[in-house]
């Protein structure tokens, strides 16, 4: 009798045990981050907005180390934090796909992601007019365009993808070479150009005060065009880039600082200017390259240009690592909510110069180096410029004008093949051309490493 | 319900069914007895009512035994099963029995010779007379003594098998046993801390036979019992499988900070190396080897039943360091695993299930072994009181040395112009050894009172521990309680209860890899030793060479890790049912284990460095909160029919855990007027992450112990679900099955015992919270508009645990007349399912995706041998040598290699390659990346020798680790600064080659160390009671640990991480906190 009763308790407390069970392992969500799916199933005005914004903080995730890789290359600055291992490989080398030399890539990409995101849930929300939809679609692909133009700045011939498929875990588009990308970029540009003048009068969601001209469908445009005249001046299309140029907020009469920037602040979430934790003090890490000081340009007074004075300042000693060394600091980014300049008034005024020289107009050319000259550079007028001088003044003033703005100082030698002029400080020091493509691009594709588009 | 659920329900169903006919089987010598409460001299003449109608047999026998007040005593299989009429008023007890007999004919009925008890049986050599006969029982009388000093053993256990009746020694070690039917009977005798044995004895009618027994000291403790189940356990010298335990005092012979720390060099098998010589812990131990890759590196803690939090949690040291450029790895924040909270001098026994084929009833999260802690209980008797004081000091065993510069102009090469300045020829300052001058008093103080009595037992402990660290504003304090409770409800009811409250402080400095220049040794590499950083008149000099002063920082800087931690659990005995031969029990038990962890680290603006960033003073906050809850019911049945030689436990229960953890942290950034305060800065950011956990478990196991425990064979399943998995509602199955056969007595003298096992056995390693999901990144916003970004990552929604199957085969001896042991096994981890990381294009945008695969193989042996040469009265002398090597394999890996821990190519990184080991250490030679070393070891060996001569004791555990292999970068920060104490003849030559051949920085990690040493003096026992009687005893002694490392590698200490606990990627060097020995002096006393 006891054995039954024994029996009895074990059975009902083992059947309790396992079929009472079946619930218990809850289905335990994701505390800390929402979902992709709830996003993209049915988009809100809401959630399209927020996903407007996170485009912006994404083109902004990999900026500040943009300019650092391209500076460092183009001889504008040095990291001399000895335990920073970027400075021996971005200046002796050589570049290494898996690492430093991959840099510059992912965050552009994972913003072309979100773009696509962006683009994809703009098709299928309902509580938006069909301006908000347009002035958004117009926003998307001219940031689209400006993240793919920073990889292939710093990728060149060795291309770069131009195929956001749908499925990221999928096949990856194909490695296209530096033209078709560039006409691409193009293209999303005069795309957007066109959303844009159908956009209404405002944007459904709120940009940064980086944008602060340019908030408007409209003005948005004349940042859309700027960034066509440098796509167009790197495809050396300069007819295209006068024209572009003229639709511009290309103004002599404004501010040279006038432009679109990436915003930085210190605010909890928001992002600090990482430059500037960097480049204080009486021995900062980040210091200026060195010919800065010994290339100026001095005014009718014997001061070197205004240029150099605002933007560089020097340090009480020399502070060297691997045989580099410098005593001058640059003042560009000392907070941390100080901006960075994605396109501004001062590199149209070059960049039209740079148009006009390569159509031979010298003078036209002439006047809008001297303008920048005298108004930034605080220099008197060039009168003896000609077409043997004058590309080596409009580099000086691309050099000074657009300092740390975005490896200018590389692009443009590059663009002219003159990056020769660039120094070779230590015996061991190269002057790197252009970046690999990053190696798990070229093993996800069962390429080897250095697969390039071409 | 799901198709995997129905097959798990099945597959239980069909071991349900086993276990139910094991269960039902009749066995064939039950007893029953009805105690009778009062003696009766004319029993049989008693006269009682009974009034029963067509009911069984025994139902109306025990009914005149409860009226006629006798005990019954039968045998179930003598009962007739046949319903039986009896009704009559005031019939002698004798009639009644005499018209049961006329049922059936074969009964008959005996009375026992004390007049007690009614004796039924079939025996056909007695006729129906006898039921009048008295029968004189027989007596055991005996003592019980210690084979060696003859000293008498009070409280050993003495018992018949044969009829389950047993009495324990008195006070002078004597035993009696009285009433025993005549017969021949095993007498089983056994005491704990000796070898128990069985005698035959043969007892004749009135007869009182003598047995002075003398049991043997259990020296190897093969007697000790061994957890393997979730609630049952057998003996150690019948183990099917290699599990090592550790008792308490092996364990604190010198005293540790955690349990980790205590018990490296004492396990075969069990890789357990600091991560850096930071005070409060942060030790990883890996147990057989690589078991996983990505998934969770550490074993699974149990400490009495509670299922242990060891997370590591942050303090947020990344935001002053920045070791990685900004982003958090935690990974580099020198982090203290959580299972360093618990107090080492509490500890009864630890035992160690290394693998699979041991800890399959574990389920999906014991593929790192499972570390099984029991603390100490009371035991019935007077109070005991403990009490050591320990005092003690720290002292820096090692610097790395620097450059010594014999110019002025080698000094402004390698340090720029602003050497100049401060260049004096000759002189030169030791910072290292400034920085960590420390040699401050630190304390402990323990104390445990433990007693109770039959129905209760209690253990009360204390600690009080202040361990100051070798660098200013470093050091460990720990004070913890804990009180332990038995408590007999009933008779069949027993409920324990342990509970234990913990208070820790770990002031840890800064150390590890940064980008900042402030951790201590990423600074002395950039500041050459003709600069003295020391403070003059209070002020600290700032650094020219770098801007930050290590000795400033020390000295100002606090980082302290404050935990409250509270863990108890509650368990429940209740014996459903007891019989001479079989039991069968619920034990229930809920274990709950909260801790808050809060972390404070404040850098002032006073600082050198502070000012770096321009953001002077930082102040970090962080607040971690975790809750453990489990809770099980299982039942366990187990039957011994025959006479013994047969054992059956069954056992089956089902598990829940819940684990629910939240992290949140506050940075501040450039203090107003230097407050310690999060809200006055003008830069504030914050973190808060949580991640939960729900698991259930279900289990079944069957151990059989056959031929008088030769042979042991288990065989059991557990199914496991997880919250962790893509489908919650998913069960994955883990089925082990082990046996063993013990030949005794083989060549007596020579080859005494030897037992052969093998064992098999599958379990799991849950998917990391969160690797199932594909997240959008929402916490960045740009001047307040908050933004989302697709995360980079993409979760796998079908991820399952990984899955470890090992095979483990053994051979265990005692040789040479009990004076050695041997425990040799082999074995192979097979891991599948492997949680790895597939890299997608990154152009895609999502860069990593999550998902099982791929194949991870480890063998390995391990070798254990005691040895006790001498063993007289005056002296002893134990020798336990521990070896064990493995070797891992990627078999199958469906991705590319990659790198799986370390810096990359030029630094040096670990990568996981299909056909290598796992642990294998590549970068650049040649300009090619190629496999320089691996960070496995080629073999780890201990050596523990335990002399005592009389009243003195002396213990010393050498430690050795045989080729592994460390990437150095300490060395290469050195080489970069050029200011590497060897650069003239090799420093040079090394950085000349960086970034093309990384070799030089790839080192050999060799090393021999003395763990542990102890000199003890136990105070003559005439002595002590000339000073106190009360006095049970006083010990005085001198122990240190760590004192001797011999090593060729040339950073501060072989045993590193930079990374912390990894199973892969551990064995970097990157600036960590020097290591330390400690000496002490103690005095233990027990009252």
């Amino acid at each position: 009798m006891f054995r039954n009763y024994q029996k009895g308790i074990f059975l009902i407390a083992f059947f309790a045990i396992l079929f009472g069970s079946c619930n218990i392992v809850e289905d335990v969500p994701d505390f800390n981050n929402p979902s992709l799916e709830q996003l993209t199933d049915s988009p809100t005005r809401v959630s399209i907005n927020t996903l407007a914004t996170g485009l912006l903080i994404g083109s902004r995730e990999g900026i500040e180390n943009y300019v650092y890789m391209t500076g460092i290359v183009g001889r504008e600055m040095y990291d001399l934090d000895a335990s920073t291992l970027s400075t021996s490989e971005l200046i002796i080398g050589p570049l290494d796909p898996g690492q430093w030399g991959g840099n510059g890539w992912v965050s552009q990409y994972q913003n072309l992601r979100n773009a696509k995101i962006l683009l994809d849930a703009i098709d299928q929300v309902e509580e938006m007019t069909e301006a908000e939809k347009e002035g958004i679609r117009g926003y998307a692909k001219t940031l689209q365009s400006y993240d793919l133009l920073l990889v292939i700045n710093t990728r060149d011939i060795n291309g770069a993808v131009i195929q956001i498929a749908d499925d990221p875990t999928g096949e990856p588009g194909p490695i296209v070479g530096k033209e078709q990308v560039l006409s691409q970029i193009e293209d999303w540009l005069d795309e957007a150009s066109t959303h844009l003048q159908n956009a209404g009068n405002s944007f459904s969601f709120n940009l940064s005060s980086g944008f602060q001209d340019f908030d408007t469908p409209s003005s948005f445009l004349e940042f859309n065009r700027a960034l066509q005249a440098r796509v167009n001046i790197y495809q050396e299309d300069y007819p295209g880039a006068i024209a572009a140029l003229e639709d511009s907020f290309l103004d002599l009469n404004s501010s040279l600082d006038m432009g679109v920037y990436h915003t930085h602040s210190s605010s909890a979430g928001d992002l600090s200017n990482f430059f500037s934790t960097k480049s204080q003090g009486n021995a900062p890490d980040y210091v200026a390259q060195i010919d800065y000081e010994t290339d100026v340009q001095n005014k009718q007074n014997g001061d070197p240009d205004e240029r150099f004075q605002e933007k560089f300042r020097k340090l009480p000693s020399f502070k060297s690592h691997l045989g580099l060394s410098s005593d001058i600091g640059f003042t560009q980014y000392s907070s941390p909510n100080s901006p960075i300049a994605i396109i501004r008034n001062e590199e149209l005024i070059l960049l039209r110069a740079e148009a006009n020289y390569n159509l031979e107009n010298y003078s036209e050319a002439a006047d809008d180096i001297n303008f920048i000259r005298e108004e930034s550079g605080g220099l008197t007028e060039r009168t003896d410029l000609d077409a043997n001088n004058m590309l080596d003044e409009l580099l000086y003033n691309k050099r000074y004008s657009l300092y740390m703005e975005g490896g200018h100082r590389w692009l443009d030698l590059r663009r002219y093949d003159l990056l020769d002029r660039l120094p070779l400080e230590i015996g061991n020091a190269v002057v790197h051309v252009r970046f690999p493509i990053p190696l798990d691009e070229c093993l996800s594709r069962g390429l080897s490493a250095n697969c390039s588009g071409n | 319900m799901r198709s995997f659920t129905k097959y798990a329900l099945v597959i239980f169903g069909v071991l349900l069914f086993g276990f139910v006919s094991a269960f039902g089987q009749e066995p064939n010598n039950y007893f029953v007895s009805v105690e009778s409460s009062e003696p009766h001299v004319d029993h049989l003449e008693n006269r009682i009512s009974i009034h029963m109608v067509d009911q069984p047999f025994i139902n109306v026998l025990s009914k005149i035994a409860e009226k006629g007040n006798f005990r019954l005593i039968y045998q179930k299989k003598d009962l007739p099963k046949k319903n039986v009429t009896l009704s009559s008023d005031y019939i002698s007890v004798k009639d009644a029995l005499k018209q049961l007999m006329l049922v059936d004919e074969a009964i008959k009925f005996y009375n026992s010779s004390n007049g007690q008890a009614i004796i039924v049986s079939k025996d056909k050599s007695m006729d129906e007379s006898d039921i009048d006969k008295i029968v004189i029982d027989g007596n055991i009388r005996g003592s019980v003594t210690d084979s060696e000093t003859g000293q008498t053993l009070p409280g050993a256990n003495v018992s018949i098998i044969e009829l389950d009746i047993g009495t324990v020694t008195n006070n002078d070690g004597q035993f009696e046993l009285t009433d025993i039917r005549a017969g021949t009977y095993t007498l089983r005798i056994s005491y704990v801390g000796y070898k128990s044995i069985r005698r035959d004895i043969e007892i004749e009618d009135g007869q009182t036979s003598t047995l002075n027994i003398s049991l043997e000291p259990d020296l190897m403790g093969l007697e000790d019992v061994v957890v393997t189940g979730v609630a049952t356990s057998v003996k150690r010298r019948n183990l099917a499988n290699a599990v090592e335990s550790v008792d308490g005092e092996f364990l604190n012979r010198t005293p540790s900070q955690s349990v980790e720390q205590g018990l490296q060099g004492k396990i075969t098998g069990a890789n357990i190396q600091s991560n850096s010589g930071a005070p409060g812990g942060g030790i990883q131990v890996n147990l057989r080897g690589v078991s996983s890759i990505n998934a969770d590196s550490q074993p699974l803690y149990v400490v009495d039943g509670v299922i242990l939090s060891n997370e590591a949690v942050s303090g947020g040291m990344g935001k002053i360091t920045e070791q990685s450029g900004g982003d958090n790895d935690p990974a580099q924040d020198n982090m203290v695993n959580r299972v360093a909270d618990i107090n080492p001098n509490d500890i009864e026994n630890i035992e160690v299930l290394k693998g699979a084929s041991a800890s399959a009833i574990y389920g999906s999260r014991a593929s790192n072994g499972v570390i099984i802690i029991t603390t100490k209980r009371g035991s019935e008797g007077k109070p005991q009181i403990n009490f050591s004081q320990r005092v003690g000091f720290f002292d820096l065993s090692n610097t790395v040395g620097s450059r010594v510069f014999n110019s002025e102009q080698e000094a402004v090469d390698a340090f720029g112009p602003v050497a100049a300045e401060h260049f004096i020829a000759g002189q030169t300052y030791d910072n290292e050894a400034a920085i960590a001058d420390r040699n401050d008093v630190s304390l402990e103080s323990s104390f445990s009172l433990s007693g109770g009595n039959e129905g209760t037992q209690y253990f009360v402990s204390a600690l009080v521990k202040d361990d100051q660290g070798i660098i200013a504003n470093t050091g460990y304090q720990k004070q913890s309680f804990r009180a332990n409770l038995n408590q007999e409800i009933s008779p069949r009811v027993d409920l324990d209860f342990t509970s234990n409250l913990v208070h820790s402080v770990a002031s840890r400095g800064l150390s590890n890899n940064d980008n900042t220049g402030t951790s201590f040794w990423m600074v002395f590499p950039k500041t050459p030793n003709f600069f003295d950083l020391r403070a003059s008149n209070g002020v600290f000099p700032d650094n020219p060479f770098i801007n930050s002063n290590p000795l400033q920082t020390a000295s100002i800087l606090n980082n302290d890790e404050d935990v409250w931690r509270f863990i108890s659990s509650a368990k429940l005995t209740y014996n459903i049912s007891t019989t001479a031969n079989s039991n069968m029990r619920m034990v229930a038990d809920f274990g709950v284990d909260r801790f808050q962890q809060k972390n404070e680290i404040f850098s002032p603006p006073i600082l050198q460095y502070e000012s770096n960033d321009g953001l002077p003073g930082t102040l970090i906050k962080g607040n971690a909160s975790n809750l453990n809850i489990n809770s099980s019911v299982n039942f366990i049945h187990s039957i011994e029919p025959g006479s013994g030689s047969l054992t059956l436990t069954t056992s089956v229960g089902a598990q829940y855990q819940n684990r629910d953890l939240r992290v949140e942290r506050t940075t501040s950034q450039d203090l107003i007027a230097g407050q310690r305060k999060s809200d006055a800065a003008t830069v504030i950011s914050v973190f808060d992450r949580r991640s939960k956990v729900v698991d259930l478990g279900l289990y079944l196991q069957e151990e059989i112990q056959l031929f008088d425990e030769r042979m042991l064979v288990t065989f059991g399943a557990r199914a496991d679900q997880s919250s962790n998995a893509g489908d919650p509602d998913k069960f994955f199955f883990y089925p082990k099955a082990s046996t063993s056969y013990r030949f005794d007595n083989v060549s007596p003298g020579l080859l005494d015992e030897i037992k052969f096992r093998a064992a098999l056995g599958y379990s799991g390693n849950q998917p990391l919270y969160g690797q199932k999901f594909t997240p959008l990144s929402g916490d960045r916003n740009i001047e307040g508009n908050a933004g989302l970004t697709v995360g980079g990552i993409a979760g796998d929604p079908d991820i399952e645990p990984e899955r470890q199957r090992e095979i483990e085969l053994g051979l265990d001896a005692v040789l040479l007349g009990d004076k050695v042991n041997l425990e040799f096994t082999l074995y192979q981890q097979n891991i599948t399912n492997l949680l790895l990381e597939r890299e997608l294009s990154p152009s895609q945008g999502i860069q990593t995706q999550f998902f099982n695969g791929g194949e991870l193989q480890v063998q390995g042996v391990e070798l254990g041998l005691t040895f006790l040469p001498v063993n007289t009265e005056n002296m002893s002398w134990q020798v336990r040598t521990n070896f064990y090597s493995n070797r891992s394999e990627i078999v199958d890996l469906p991705v590319p290699g990659f790198q799986a821990g370390g810096f990359g190519a030029s630094l040096g990184m670990f990568r996981v390659e299909e056909g290598e080991s796992a642990t294998s250490i590549w970068a650049n030679e040649g300009g090619e990346l190629s496999k320089l070393g691996d960070a496995n070891p080629d073999f780890r060996m201990s050596l523990m020798n335990d002399l005592g001569w009389k009243q003195f004791n002396l213990y010393f555990l050498w430690d050795w680790q045989q080729g592994s292999d460390v990437i150095n970068l300490t060395k290469l920060l050195y080489d970069l600064a050029q200011n590497s104490s060897d650069w003239d003849t090799a420093g040079q030559a090394r950085i000349s080659e960086f970034g093309f051949n990384t070799s030089p920085y790839i080192e050999d990690a060799t090393f021999l160390k003395l763990r542990e040493v102890s000199l003890s003096y136990n105070l003559e026992p005439e002595f002590l009671q000339q000073l106190w009687s009360g006095f049970r005893y006083v010990t005085l002694s001198v122990t240190g640990r760590d004192l001797l490392t011999f090593t060729k590698y040339s950073g501060l200490d072989p045993e590193v991480s930079n990374f912390g606990n990894q199973q892969i990627g551990r064995n970097v060097d990157v600036a960590p906190f020097p290591p330390s020995r400690n000496f002490w002096f103690s005095v233990q006393l027990g009252i």
